[in-house]
């Protein structure tokens, strides 16, 4: 818009037609018709008159504000965000998650350390003789137990030693005289030995 | 919360600061019955009458009224504040949902060419708030706020944050524009509107 179509626009804006004077009026007519500047004051001033809204009711407030606005729609600072992610990275560092379900046992270790335990003196030598032995301390360590839980070694099941039975040929004979009178005694013999060559 | 008819004499700057200082509800209520009219009728206009989508555009615009109590200057006219407020929604709708132009659809855009009388002058009316409607979004929201709202110029680059000299061009050119459309009606009255 150039500076003519400003003081132009000016004039629709604030004066009807019959209150410009001859300047204005002139500075009109070189751009526009009377008629237009007429038509052009006339639906600005007549705009307002277009609508008829009035019959349209607000309707009541009905939120109150503190629940129109949601928890996670409440704007927070920056520095609370930026603690809360160094709190979660923390917290992942320190507790990692560990998927392996391993649960901690007890389970008792040796450390080696060396102890002085005999030392042989002679004095009229001044010669000292020390003799360093290995000792075991007992203590509690936690390890993680990624092994069953059954800890019971497999056995081998291995043949024992052959061990020859002797049987004493005396041991055997008969030598008791409680059944001499007794008939099976030689009945039977009798019977084995005919029927199927058996000889005591 | 203080009663409504208690803070009722307060000016609207006297009621923001009340509310930026304790978080009064109340005030938001006095201003919601002083503006809520007149801004339920500029959403109307921006929206074409869509009657429930300006209803809801009132009930959220001053929800940020109340969200955004700690940027307004107590110095300054709530009146302009909150209609800044209300042209920065339209905007901001206006971007994901870009308005269809009337000048489309030729049915709606007829030019009259008969003569005019006491019952084409509602006729007229109908036509002039089509115009205004098929009208760009910038020039329509500066028309509607200075003749229809009868902001300042001023106080229109203020609302739209845009500079006094953009402001009066889109008024030129929406005025230029409107003429233009309707001007088989100014061959016959230029006053139409008496």
């Amino acid at each position: 818009m150039n500076n003519k179509e400003e003081q132009l626009f000016d004039l629709i804006d604030q004066k009807d037609f019959d209150q410009l004077t001859s300047t204005e009026q002139n500075l009109v007519l070189a751009q526009i018709s009377e008629e237009d500047y007429r038509f052009r004051r006339s639906l600005v001033m007549s705009a307002a008159s277009t609508y008829d809204d009035a019959h349209i009711v607000p309707a009541p407030l009905l939120l109150s504000t503190e629940q129109a606005i949601p928890f996670w729609r409440k704007p927070i600072p920056l520095y609370q965000a930026t603690l809360v992610a160094a709190a979660i990275a923390v917290m992942w560092m320190v507790f990692p998650f560990n998927h392996n379900q391993s649960e901690q046992l007890i389970q008792t270790e040796y450390l080696v350390q060396t102890d002085t335990v005999e030392v042989e003196k002679w004095q009229i030598d001044t010669i000292v003789k020390t003799i360093e032995k290995p000792i075991y301390i007992e203590k509690e360590v936690l390890v993680e137990n990624t092994q069953t839980t059954n800890k019971e070694e497999p056995r081998l099941l291995l043949p024992g030693p052959s061990t020859p039975v002797y049987i004493n040929e005396d041991d055997i004979a008969s030598k008791g005289s409680s059944l001499n009178g007794e008939k099976s005694s030689t009945v039977l013999p009798a019977i084995a030995s005919e029927k199927i060559g058996f000889r005591p | 919360m203080a009663s409504t008819k208690k803070i009722d004499h307060l000016s609207d700057e006297q009621l923001m600061a009340r509310m930026i200082e304790n978080g009064d509800h109340s005030c938001l209520t006095v201003l919601y019955n002083r503006y809520a009219q007149r801004l339920l009728g500029f959403f109307l206009k921006m929206f074409k009458g869509d009657v429930p989508k300006s209803q809801d555009f009132l009930q959220e615009l001053f929800i940020k009224v109340f969200e955004k109590r700690q940027q307004f200057d107590t110095s300054k006219k709530f009146y302009t504040w909150v209609f800044t407020i209300a042209s920065n929604m339209c905007k901001t709708e206006f971007r994901k949902t870009p308005t269809e132009n009337i000048d489309d659809h030729p049915e709606v855009n007829q030019k009259a060419t008969y003569d005019i009388d006491e019952t084409d002058r509602k006729y007229l009316k109908k036509r002039l708030k089509n115009e205004i409607q098929s009208l760009t979004d910038d020039h329509r929201s500066a028309f509607i706020l200075r003749y229809i709202e009868g902001f300042s110029i001023q106080e229109i680059a203020d609302i739209t944050e845009a500079n006094v000299g953009t402001v009066k061009s889109r008024l030129f050119y929406a005025t230029k524009k409107l003429a233009h459309q309707l001007k088989d009606y100014q061959k016959n009255n230029t006053n139409y509107y008496g």
